[in-house]
């Protein structure tokens, strides 16, 4: 595993212990019982979005590395990183309002998808560049077409699609901007905590944040040994 | 059988390559310094690129419209490959989109004990891609310096395995003693153009030499 990375984790363990710990004796109170739930319905809306990323990342991430219509769609997928997510939700809330998915779990889907794909697209993009354009040139010149050319690209790539999905997960679980302009309600966890904070201020919510910043601590380290078979693969 | 290239011209990123006519019917060794265009050269034929102007020609018959995979070529890229399938696995999957037995291909080029292993070195996976290639019953074979990332022993291995191919090869390399031990035909990539195809007349001599300075023998005997 890559050194700097795990040293890296561990200064964000020992920001956790040195600096949020004691924020929380100062100000904390325990997480209500609602807090559970909201983490457990964003980890669900999360698994649901991810479960979605994934083929399309394989998709796109193909069509961007290797062929030209892909690629001249590549800014346009790849910008949502850079837009304020406040602004996508606002793109999209005319679409959101004219289905009558305001405040719905489809409407957090669409939201985390749209936010989380371009992870997704970017993990399996550089795997797939990473193995090259020969494999499939070669593919090609035996006979090989369409899909099933993909497949062996597929088939190459077991840790990418894990860290394209790893991350595209992180992403969903963490999406605020979007669902604030298109589904507050079922309430995800960044909502919560948002809320929580307008009406009491950190008190509320101190705790629940600092569990939710050891539960990315925890996650962040997998992706990291994740991330580390990639390279030694 | 026979490919035949005409009146080419391939410009690209100000990379100019110019052959007027080249003809492969047995083994033509395609021998130029690096970026000369050799690569370039069988990507294009291969369909992968385009020219400015030029005809590929199989038999006879204008290519130079068909998509990768109807052009009755095989290819060797520069790069090794490896698929992820065992080679029966890889045989057999081939056999099977081109109607084609892979047994008398790989009995002919000696690779029965290639077929049963799970994992293959660089070398064996070379020959691999080799049969491969063969299980489309190619009209001519285009092989992108196959031997390039090879040490010596594997490197004389596909030599030997290439030489005794009795497809038309059009064979891509900066190394001379490659040319000379496998070409009937040397063809002189110069200045961005052919310039000049001589017949290989130290094709017998090089042999020889080949065979007695087995480098790892010699070296045993010192």
């Amino acid at each position: 595993m890559d050194k700097v990375l795990v040293a890296a984790l561990v200064i964000s363990s020992i920001y956790f212990l040195v600096l949020a710990i004691p924020g929380f004796i100062v100000y904390g109170q325990a997480p209500s019982p609602r807090f559970v739930e909201v983490v457990t319905s964003t980890a669900l809306h999360s698994t649901l979005s991810t479960l979605l990323v994934v083929p399309t990342s394989l998709i796109l991430g193909y069509a961007f590395t290797f062929r030209k219509v892909g690629k001249f769609f590549t800014p346009l997928v790849l910008a949502t990183i850079a837009v304020p997510h406040t602004a996508i939700g606002v793109l999209l809330s005319p679409i959101i309002f004219n289905l009558n998915l305001t405040d719905t779990s489809a409407a957090i889907l669409i939201g985390m998808f749209i936010v989380s794909c371009p992870v997704g697209v970017g993990v399996m993009r550089a795997s797939f560049a990473a193995q090259g354009v020969e494999l499939e040139q070669y593919l090609r010149s035996m006979g090989v077409k369409g899909f099933r050319l993909q497949w062996f690209y597929v088939k190459e790539s077991p840790i990418s699609i894990l860290l394209a999905a790893l991350l595209s997960w992180f992403r969903a679980f963490s999406e605020l901007g979007v669902l604030l302009i298109v589904a507050q309600r079922p309430q995800t966890v960044g909502i919560y905590v948002f809320e929580e904070f307008l009406k009491t201020g950190p008190a509320a919510v101190i705790s629940a944040s600092l569990i939710l910043l050891g539960m990315a601590l925890i996650l962040t380290f997998v992706s990291v040994v994740v991330e580390g078979g990639l390279r030694d693969s | 059988m026979a490919l035949e290239i005409h009146d080419l011209l391939i410009v690209r990123d100000g990379f100019r390559l110019e052959i007027e006519y080249l003809r492969v019917e047995r083994k033509t060794v395609l021998l130029g310094r690096n970026g000369a265009g050799k690569s370039t050269l069988l990507k294009y034929l291969m369909g992968f690129s385009k020219a400015v102007r030029g005809r590929t020609l199989i038999d006879g018959v204008n290519i130079s419209n068909l998509p990768p995979e109807e052009r009755p070529l095989g290819y060797i890229p520069q790069r090794l490959i490896r698929l992820p399938l065992s080679p029966l696995r890889q045989l057999e999957f081939f056999s099977r989109i081109h109607g084609s037995d892979y047994r008398p291909i790989v009995a002919k080029l000696g690779l029965q004990s290639l077929i049963e292993k799970r994992s293959l070195s660089i070398g064996e996976t070379q020959l691999l891609t080799i049969a491969t290639a063969l299980l489309k019953n190619p009209r001519a074979l285009l092989m992108d310096e196959p031997c390039a990332n090879l040490d010596w022993p594997n490197k004389r291995t596909v030599l030997e395995l290439v030489n005794n191919i009795e497809v038309p090869i059009l064979y891509v390399t900066h190394d001379p003693f490659e040319a000379l031990y496998l070409a009937d035909e040397i063809a002189l990539l110069e200045d961005k153009r052919l310039s000049g195809v001589y017949k290989n007349t130290a094709k017998n001599k090089v042999g020889e030499i080949y065979e007695q300075y087995d480098l790892y023998q010699l070296l045993k005997r010192m």
